[in-house]
């Protein structure tokens, strides 16, 4: 079974120009969606519009936007990072702000990596290649629960 | 030697008193022994008298017995016994009339006695006649007529009459006998006892005298005076303990020794002469000086007594010493303490002269001490006052205590040139042997005076200055906060006048709501305890409106430190106030426009925040959208087409680099700054490699000086070097070669540090726009860029307070000069 990539991003184009950049660097792994952060926990936790999804089940690594509808990418990380089962998910910041407070915030949070979207396609295509190469290939992930 | 002498007159007393009462006895005795003996004769004397009066009576009898026996007998042998009894009578009268010569009471008793004898002898005669001639019948009838009887009863009764007499004498006698011998037994009795008395008496005497003698000798040695006894050749004789105590031999060791050798005595003139007084006076007195056994000296005030024999010959000295050198020590001290006084010391006797002065006085008087000792102490008093003078001096001798002369009144010394000055004096007295002196101390204040007038014309001055001053209300309080002074001022700014309100209470100055609280009686005790009290606050004028007035409270303390009241300086400040509020409002609308600007920074940050976030993600759609196109639709395109995507991606991302550079522009004055000591020329090093890196082929020549260092937030000087040094690299870039420059420079003892490049350069007359955000002095087609980085360059150094100039001259490169304030020069 493919692993699961989980994208936290309310912006369609966005969306569209990830999912592009990925499979442009072969990334073929299936891309679920959030809209907003909720959502996203939703996901993780198998309630709300997941409801019946095995939540024992993670994505390999979630894509986190931090300007959010409802609750916002910090907020989810730190949802994340407080519930037992999903205490150690790879979490990637992808976002436009290169505000200093906000790179502090998601490290703190215990954010994995965080990455700034350029706004040259080519550029965001080449970190897309290195994020896959780096959390979908060589790293390992933790070992999973019952 | 009084106790001796006084011995022998005690003696002399008691023996002459005994000897006299011995006499007085004697003679007592032999008087009254003499008056008995002659009593005694008398009463003999008496005792014969009776008995020749009864001889006498019994003759008569006999006479009577005998011619009775005749005329009745006729016996003629009566007759011859009749004759001689006759004869007897007469040589009885005649015995008696002799032995009582000296009686008048007896004597006159003869001549009757005479005449009964004659008559009786008479009759007798008739009857022994008539017997003899006529017969016994007729000489009875004689008889019986009883002539005879009657005479010898007469007779009779006068001899006991006599009798009686000399029985009264023989009494009156022996009583006169018995009270001589009485007074002679009294005499013996009480003579003999009043001498024993003496005797007693006087052995008692004697021997009390004896021991007080005994006594005597032992004061001597009792006594503290060193008491020596010499002979005339100075060999001593008698050294008692205080001798032992005070010179430190003993007696033993000293006695036979020479006086003078043994103390070394210091005569106080030639010891001849002494000896000569000594003979002279029979004594002599002085001052020795001797040493003692230690070898230290002492003073003696030592006298001489030469001791006599009976014959008047002296044969020997004795010599009390007493030791003075304390007390000459306190004489040298007392000197020396008279001289060391501030003030001129007269030391006159009650009879007004000068006895001792000290040098003080030869200052102030002129005199030198030579001139004045002993003369009268009016030479220093002036001429006017010398009666007065002279009374008071009495008037002081008469009750002498320490006091002032002359309180309250102003006294004056007499200079010896005549001139006057003041003086203040105090007298004391002295009692000595001499009789009381009077000691005075005299204080020249003519300076004190001097200076009294000083203060009295700059207290003048300075009333007058007060008085004067308009600004500010300056007044006095009595220590209840009374007004006692007043002045313009203060009548400017509280309308009252000085006689309105000098007495009245300072409270009426404040507001009703103040002096409810309590505030002035407060203010004064602040002022009392901190010694001054300043407030500000609403007062009131006389027509009752108000001022704001700055009021400082002082206390005021005397020398001694008791409170005499409180100066008051009252400032109408309302002006000020006002002035005050009017800033103080003004400060409060800055307050306000201030957090509105506070506001505004804040939504400047989530403007730039959303800037970051909101308006770069359109960027990213149209340059994303744009390369799919020309990715997944390039055989559909024409070449046109394509230049127009390539155009929309070049403006989009150029339109992301702007954005950025905006973002920083003001980040550089948000967030705190964090200083370090920086080593700039490290961070230059590292940032020049980046440059080198992104542009490898380029040629530049760069010189970095090392070892600068500077205490500067290292992130912000980075964006600064980074800014300066791609200029640098920018602006050279038409070169072949390029030299490219970091370093220091000093600008008037201030450090710069600089980046110097050969590149464009730049048109010295735009310079003053190179600084401005979105200012460009070339063409982005020249030299690509923003506008942005050198406002942010200096905002950065405007944040570490520091200066950035530039010199250039077109296409003669440029050189960028920034400081930090915060350098270590």
């Amino acid at each position: 079974m493919g692993k699961v990539l989980l994208l936290v991003e309310d912006n369609p184009d966005d969306e569209a120009l990830t999912v592009r950049a990925l499979k442009k660097n072969n990334i073929v792994n299936e891309v679920v969606v959030a809209r907003d952060g909720l959502e996203g926990w939703e996901y993780l936790t198998g309630t709300g519009k997941y409801t019946g999804r095995d939540a024992s089940l993670l994505p390999q690594m979630m894509l986190l936007d931090l300007k959010l509808p409802k609750l916002d990418g910090l907020g989810l990380l730190r949802l994340v990072r407080d519930a037992e089962h999903t205490k150690l998910l790879p979490v990637v910041i992808l976002t436009s702000s290169n505000e200093e407070q906000d790179r502090i915030n998601g490290y703190s949070l215990g954010a994995n990596s965080y990455v700034r979207k350029p706004v040259d396609f080519e550029q965001f295509v080449d970190a897309a290649r290195q994020l896959g190469l780096y959390w979908l290939v060589l790293n390992e992930p933790p070992p999973r629960r019952k | 030697m009084t106790t001796t002498f006084s011995l022998v007159r005690k003696m002399q007393f008691g023996f002459g008193f005994a000897l006299a009462l011995l006499f007085l006895v004697g003679i007592i005795s032999y008087r009254s022994l003499t008056a008995s003996a002659t009593s005694e004769l008398w009463v003999t004397h008496t005792h014969q008298v009776i008995e020749h009066l009864q001889t006498l009576l019994a003759a008569m009898e006999n006479i009577e017995t005998d011619y009775r026996g005749y005329a009745l007998t006729g016996d003629e042998s009566f007759l011859a016994s009749y004759r001689i009894g006759i004869s007897d009578a007469g040589r009885e009268e005649e015995t008696l009339r002799g032995m009582t010569a000296d009686n008048p009471i007896q004597q006159p008793r003869f001549p009757i006695l005479e005449s009964l004898l004659k008559q009786k002898v008479a009759y007798a005669d008739e009857v022994i006649r008539l017997r003899k001639n006529v017969g016994l019948a007729a000489t009875a009838n004689q008889v019986q007529k009883g002539d005879g009887k009657q005479l010898m009863d007469e007779y009779r009764s006068i001899i006991h009459d006599m009798e009686a007499e000399e029985n009264r004498l023989l009494k009156e006698r022996a009583q006169s006998t018995d009270v001589p011998m009485r007074r002679t037994k009294m005499a013996l009795i009480f003579g003999s006892f009043l001498g024993l008395l003496t005797a007693v008496m006087g052995a008692w005497i004697i021997q009390r005298d004896a021991a007080s003698q005994r006594e005597s000798s032992e004061f001597l040695n009792l006594t503290h005076d060193a008491i020596v006894v010499r002979n005339l050749k100075s060999e001593i004789l008698f050294w008692n303990p205080a001798a032992e105590k005070l010179y430190g031999w003993q007696r033993a060791e000293v006695l036979g020794k020479t006086t003078h050798a043994l103390l070394q005595t210091v005569f106080p003139k030639p010891l001849k002469e002494i000896e000569m007084e000594l003979f002279a006076e029979g004594y002599w007195e002085g001052e020795l000086i001797h040493q003692r056994r230690d070898g230290t000296a002492l003073t003696v005030s030592s006298r001489w007594a030469l001791r006599k024999d009976a014959t008047g010959k002296p044969i020997a000295i004795l010599q009390s010493d007493r030791d003075i050198t304390l007390r000459k020590r306190d004489d040298h001290k007392f000197r020396a303490l008279l001289e060391a006084a501030p003030d001129a010391m007269i030391i006159v006797n009650s009879a007004g002269l000068i006895e001792l002065v000290n040098a003080q006085m030869e200052q102030f008087f002129g005199y030198s001490r030579e001139e004045v000792l002993g003369k009268s102490i009016d030479m220093l008093v002036p001429e006017r006052f010398r009666g007065k003078h002279e009374q008071h001096r009495q008037g002081f001798l008469q009750s002498p205590r320490n006091r002032e002369m002359g309180a309250g009144l102003e006294l004056y010394g007499l200079h010896k040139d005549g001139s006057e000055f003041p003086v203040e004096i105090s007298l004391s007295p002295i009692e000595t042997l001499d009789g009381v002196l009077i000691s005075s101390a005299i204080r020249d204040v003519t300076q004190r005076k001097r200076n009294d007038e000083k203060l009295r014309d700059s207290e003048e001055r300075f009333r007058l200055l007060v008085s004067d001053v308009r600004d500010y209300a300056i007044l006095m309080l009595d220590p209840t906060g009374h007004v006692i002074s007043w002045n313009t001022g203060a009548q400017r700014i509280k309308q009252y006048s000085s006689q309105e309100i000098i007495g009245q209470h300072f409270s009426c100055f404040y507001p009703p709501e103040d002096i409810q609280a309590g505030k002035p009686e407060r203010k004064l005790e602040i002022a009392i305890a901190q010694g001054r009290c300043e407030d500000e606050g609403w007062r009131l004028r006389r027509d009752g409106t108000r001022f704001w007035a700055n009021v400082v409270i002082t206390a005021l303390h005397d020398g001694a430190g008791t409170l005499r009241g409180f100066g008051k300086v009252t400032r109408d400040i309302t002006e000020r106030k006002q002035a005050e509020e009017r800033l103080e409002q003004r400060t409060k609308e800055l307050a306000l426009s201030n957090s509105g600007l506070i506001e505004a920074n804040k939504e400047l940050e989530s403007f730039s925040y959303s800037v970051s976030h909101d308006l770069r993600a359109p960027l990213r759609g149209i340059d994303g959208f744009s390369h799919a196109l020309l990715e997944d639709y390039s055989a559909r395109l024409d070449d046109n087409a394509k230049d127009y995507l390539h155009r929309i991606r070049a403006a989009t991302q150029r339109m992301g680099i702007l954005i950025d550079d905006l973002l920083n522009l003001s980040r550089v004055n948000r967030g705190a700054m964090h200083t370090q000591n920086l080593d700039i020329s490290a961070m230059a090093h590292a940032v020049a490699g980046d440059l080198r890196k992104a542009q490898p082929e380029r040629q530049l020549e760069l010189c970095i000086e090392d070892g600068i260092h500077a205490v500067a937030d290292p992130n912000l000087i980075r964006i600064v070097l980074e800014n300066l040094l791609s200029n640098a690299w920018k602006f050279t870039s038409k070169r072949p070669t390029a030299h490219v420059q970091f370093g220091r420079a000093q600008f008037n003892g201030t450090c710069a540090y600089f980046v110097r490049d050969d590149g464009a350069g730049f048109d010295p007359n735009y310079a003053d726009r190179l600084f401005g955000a979105f200012q460009r002095l070339h063409s982005t087609t020249e030299f690509p860029g923003t506008g942005v980085g050198l406002a942010t360059v200096q905002r950065i150094v405007r944040r570490h307070r520091g200066r950035i100039w530039a010199e250039s001259a077109l296409n003669q490169g440029a050189t960028f000069y920034f400081t930090l304030a915060e350098t270590p020069s």
